[in-house]
């Protein structure tokens, strides 16, 4: 069930984009008219002309509706389409998401390691040796990173 | 004139920016021999620490990873018939076949040579067309720059993806997204609320890195496994592939040529220009049949059309402000983070810089070459490291680098959320490249629009400049469209023909 709908989502996914897009520029139009000429000429132009796009691109996508739409990028396979393929993807996101998580609470440093050893280990069952040497090789490459460039890191919740 | 281009290639003989120079060949190596990285996502990457440095070392940086990915994707394409790149599609053709009959080492030797020679003679196209365009690109007003603007990104919009609408809906998207923050032209904030952050309106680096790299990872990852299979190896015949290389010599300045005249117009992208040339050098040969079983021309021709692009690519890009591909909005992004103002004016103001852009071009094809023959083996060692592993270390980078942009929570936000809407585009077949170069056009375009109504009123609509340009649009959107139409059509047949011969017993 869960597949089905992952799959009818990502089949139909073109034309709640084109209405999430539309949303964006009636907002952008209709919140622009409060502003000077100034600044609103140009956001008045562009959201006009979206507008005028995007309601054919509906009109396009109603006419021409059941027919598969080709993306934009030509290495995709065709098992990229699959419900498996983009809850795949999202788990990957929920991965970033945790990095950037485990980035404020412990900070840069012992994140970037935690992190490169959790995903190698958990999610791709990878040897612990070569997972413990990349986890550290990356500690080493962002410490000398730091010190090269002077960047600066975020101060860890935890206090470290 | 002459000075400009003299001193340009001592400000880039500055050790640290030779460095940067063959630190970006090094980054394009690496994106460019990875299916599914490109360039685009090179330049993402270096982007956040552009922040300090010199104009010039940024440029040579950026410069190195562009000219650096057509070398290097021809790996993947001729050792395992995968693409490193859009734009080594058609080598597949011949140098794959080539590699299964033991001479890799040669189609590799003839495709470097190929390269090497294609990059110059791009690199000669752009330094000659700049004295010949100044005089005509300094009479242009604000109008016929804001009509070039909008040209560039129709273009660009109309040839990314499979649908012209959807192209060009993305495109005004981007325009709309840059409009958040402060206006260029009055004082007032715009769509910002009271969140202080956008007030500064978003960055490039956020927007560049959360559309083109996120999603790649992402994709690959899910795809998972290894790269590719263990191919063979590289066999020798290096000396072979050169001296192929020379004895086709015109065959090499033909499809150069044709790659600079092909690249100059926004947004025709490498996939098209290289099976165009694979196409025109299968049909005008004497003898086709060894095309599609590993005729060394086959690889020649759109390998030297490839390199050559990228001298036509910085013709709109540098003369008009209208980037000619997505990695060429980078560029100018960058050049915008660098204080310089894209367009005419930096025929003025920054000849040097644009000098300096050129000389990088010749010098990374170069580099790109020698260390492309000379470390050819430990280079396609790397084509066969699983995803998974450099996966992470990417991951890492790419937050990292983000946070470096304004070290507030919301870059890390906008990131994800920037990732997570340039994978639903790629799933919804909207082309990214599109959004990203309006985004980056917002704010020139604004300007240019502005200027036009304060001096002319609507009136500018009708100056002769502002028609004209407006006619070769349509002219060549159509024109466009037509002939990556066609392109596509025959490379289909092509790979269909491919594929039918290896089906059979």
């Amino acid at each position: 069930m869960r597949a089905r709908l992952i799959g009818i989502f990502t089949r139909h996914l073109q034309t709640p984009f084109v209405l999430l897009v539309l949303a964006g520029l009636v907002a952008v139009l209709t919140i622009s008219q409060s502003f000077s000429l100034g600044a609103r000429l140009f956001p008045t132009v562009v959201a006009a002309l979206g507008i005028l796009l995007a309601l054919l691109e509906l009109g396009r996508q109603w006419l021409r509706r059941g027919a598969r739409e080709a993306s934009d990028y030509t290495d995709l396979g065709d098992e990229d389409d699959s419900p498996l393929f983009f809850a795949k993807g999202l788990l990957f996101f929920a991965w970033m998401l945790g990095f950037v998580g485990l980035f404020f609470l412990v900070g840069a440093l012992p994140a970037a390691g935690l992190f490169v050893l959790a995903f190698l280990t958990l999610q791709f069952r990878s040897p612990w040796l070569p997972s413990l040497g990349l986890a550290a090789g990356i500690v080493i490459l962002l410490w000398g990173l730091g010190q090269v460039l002077q960047l600066r890191w975020p101060t860890p919740l935890l206090g470290f | 004139m002459l000075d400009a281009f003299v001193n340009a290639f001592w400000i880039l003989l500055n050790p640290f920016r030779l460095l940067m120079l063959f630190s970006g060949v090094a980054i394009g190596i690496a994106v460019g021999i990875l299916p599914g990285l490109g360039g685009l996502m090179g330049m993402a990457l270096v982007l956040p620490f552009l922040f300090g440095m010199d104009a010039y070392a940024g440029v040579a940086l950026l410069i190195g990873i562009a000219a650096a990915v057509p070398s290097a994707d021809t790996f993947p394409s001729v050792l395992m018939g995968i693409p490193g790149s859009s734009g080594s599609q058609a080598t597949i053709m011949d140098g794959y076949p080539m590699a299964r009959r033991g001479e890799a080492a040669r189609a590799l030797g003839a495709a470097f040579t190929a390269s090497l020679i294609g990059g110059l003679i791009g690199a000669l196209a752009l330094s000659a067309v700049v004295p010949f365009a100044r005089p005509l690109i300094l009479a242009f007003g604000s109008p016929e720059l804001f009509m070039l603007t909008l040209l560039g990104l129709s273009i660009i919009g109309v040839l990314s993806g499979n649908r012209p609408l959807k192209g060009m809906l993305a495109a005004v998207a981007g325009l709309a997204i840059g409009t958040v923050g402060g206006a260029p032209v009055a004082a007032e904030y715009r769509f910002a609320g009271d969140f202080l952050y956008l007030y500064d309106g978003l960055s490039l680096v956020i927007v560049a890195l959360g559309l083109f790299a996120l999603p790649e990872i992402v994709d690959l990852l899910a795809r998972g496994g290894a790269i590719a299979e263990r191919a063979r190896g590289l066999g020798h015949g290096w000396m072979d592939g050169v001296r192929d290389t020379l004895r086709h010599k015109w065959l090499v300045i033909r499809h150069s040529v044709i790659g600079v005249v092909i690249g100059a117009i926004p947004g025709m992208g490498s996939s098209i220009i290289d099976w165009v040339n694979y196409g025109i050098v299968a049909q005008t040969s004497k003898d086709r049949s060894r095309f599609g079983k590993g005729d060394v021309r086959g690889v020649i021709a759109p390998e030297s059309a490839n390199n050559a692009k990228e001298g036509g690519v910085l013709m709109p890009t540098l003369l008009f402000g209208v980037p000619g591909s997505s990695a060429m909005a980078m560029l100018l992004g960058a050049l915008m983070i660098f204080g310089v103002q894209p367009g005419p004016q930096m025929l003025t103001r920054d000849l040097d810089l644009v000098f300096v852009i050129i000389w990088s071009l010749a010098l990374a094809n170069v580099f790109g070459t020698f260390i492309c023959l000379l470390l050819s083996r430990p280079i396609a060692r790397l084509t066969f490291v699983p995803f998974h592993y450099i996966a992470p270390v990417i991951i890492v980078i790419v937050i990292v680098g983000a946070w470096q942009e304004t070290r507030h929570w919301a870059d890390l936000a906008f990131l994800l959320g920037f990732g997570l809407l340039g994978w639903l585009m790629k799933r919804s077949g909207m082309p990214r490249p599109p959004l990203l170069i309006g985004f980056i056009l917002s704010g020139l375009a604004e300007r240019y629009l502005w200027m036009s109504y304060n001096l002319y009123d609507w009136e500018w609509l009708m100056r002769p400049g502002v028609l004209t340009i407006g006619a070769l649009a349509v002219a060549l959107i159509v024109a466009s469209v037509r002939l990556k139409r066609n392109t596509s059509q025959r490379a289909e047949a092509i790979q269909m023909a491919e594929s039918d011969k290896e089906s059979r017993p």
